[in-house]
């Protein structure tokens, strides 16, 4: 994803959620052999880099599929 | 006939190893199988030369990847690259195929269902994994958060090595991320965060199962 298609709004909110998390949390996505704790990840949001880009879209995703009735018609289905 | 099966672990990297510690209760299910034998080829051993020979001598027919991918490929140790799409994705025909790894649903599932590969379950986008970085083969399967992720995930895996359709084993598998996600959101255990629930929903959306949904193994 482009660093411009996120908006300083969607990160700041990416970051308030991450900080109320487990510190203890390791994410993995994709071909990265890495894995980044909660506060790296947020590091990454901060620079803007595509690990934290990556995030920022996986997060509004889920945000907008629970706010648009989406998920919840998923879900129901379960 | 005897069931073949042949799995590969990539098992070079922490999510790559918390996959071959889930594919452990895989080999377990498959041996309580009639007639089934299961060939592994984990870590070094997962390269295209050994991958390539046990097709040839072995004939499986159901194949699973656990490790990393892109569009046109699926790779073992160190992303040495097992299939890869037009190069020898052929190996793969008259097989099911699951691949636990990224993207490979977009293109190489496609393309394979094309060249006559019975069914390729997969993710056409990248797979999320969230865990508490635990490093024995004990502590990942301890790991409640990863099963969150891979519990669903191998549920497809399971399902088909117990012989279940595609079609079977895909739901099977997409209800366990939805009954998994409605934890996530209910729970008060602040650990069961939403943006947990966030990289599980995105497994949720793009896994796939392409071909004869009535395949089964």
């Amino acid at each position: 994803m482009e660093n411009n298609e996120i908006t300083i709004t969607e990160r700041k909110i990416t970051i308030a959620r991450l900080e109320v998390q487990s510190p203890e949390l390791h994410f993995s996505s994709g071909n990265d052999s890495n894995e980044y704790t909660r506060d790296q990840m947020i590091d990454h949001i901060k620079l803007g880099d595509e690990v934290g880009n990556d995030f920022v879209k996986t997060e509004f995703e889920f945000l907008r599929a629970l706010k648009n009735g989406t998920l919840m018609n998923m879900l129901v289905e379960a | 006939m005897t069931r073949i099966i042949l799995a590969t672990n990539a098992s070079h990297d922490m999510a790559t190893e918390y996959l071959e510690s889930w594919f452990q209760k895989t080999v377990d299910i498959a041996k309580q199988q009639k007639d089934t034998i299961i060939f592994e080829l984990s870590k070094t051993h997962a390269n295209k030369i050994e991958f390539e020979e046990l097709i040839e001598k072995e004939k499986p027919q159901l194949i699973i990847f656990n490790g990393h991918g892109g569009s046109d490929v699926v790779c073992g140790y160190e992303y040495n690259i097992l299939v890869k799409c037009p190069e020898n994705h052929a190996v793969l025909k008259g097989k099911i195929v699951h691949a636990l790894s990224c993207d490979s649903g977009k293109t190489l599932g496609p393309e394979c269902i094309k060249i006559g590969t019975l069914a390729y379950l997969g993710y056409n986008d990248e797979f999320k994994l969230t865990t508490f970085g635990k490093n024995t083969n004990e502590e990942q399967l301890a790991d409640d958060i990863a099963g969150f992720f891979l519990d669903p995930a191998f549920e497809a895996i399971n399902s088909l090595v117990e012989g279940k359709t595609a079609k079977e084993s895909f739901d099977r598998s997409q209800k366990m991320h939805k009954e998994n996600l409605m934890i996530l959101l209910a729970s008060p255990d602040p650990t069961y965060n939403t943006s947990v629930a966030s990289r599980l929903f995105h497994n949720l959306c793009h896994q796939v199962c392409l071909g004869d949904q009535s395949a089964s193994f």
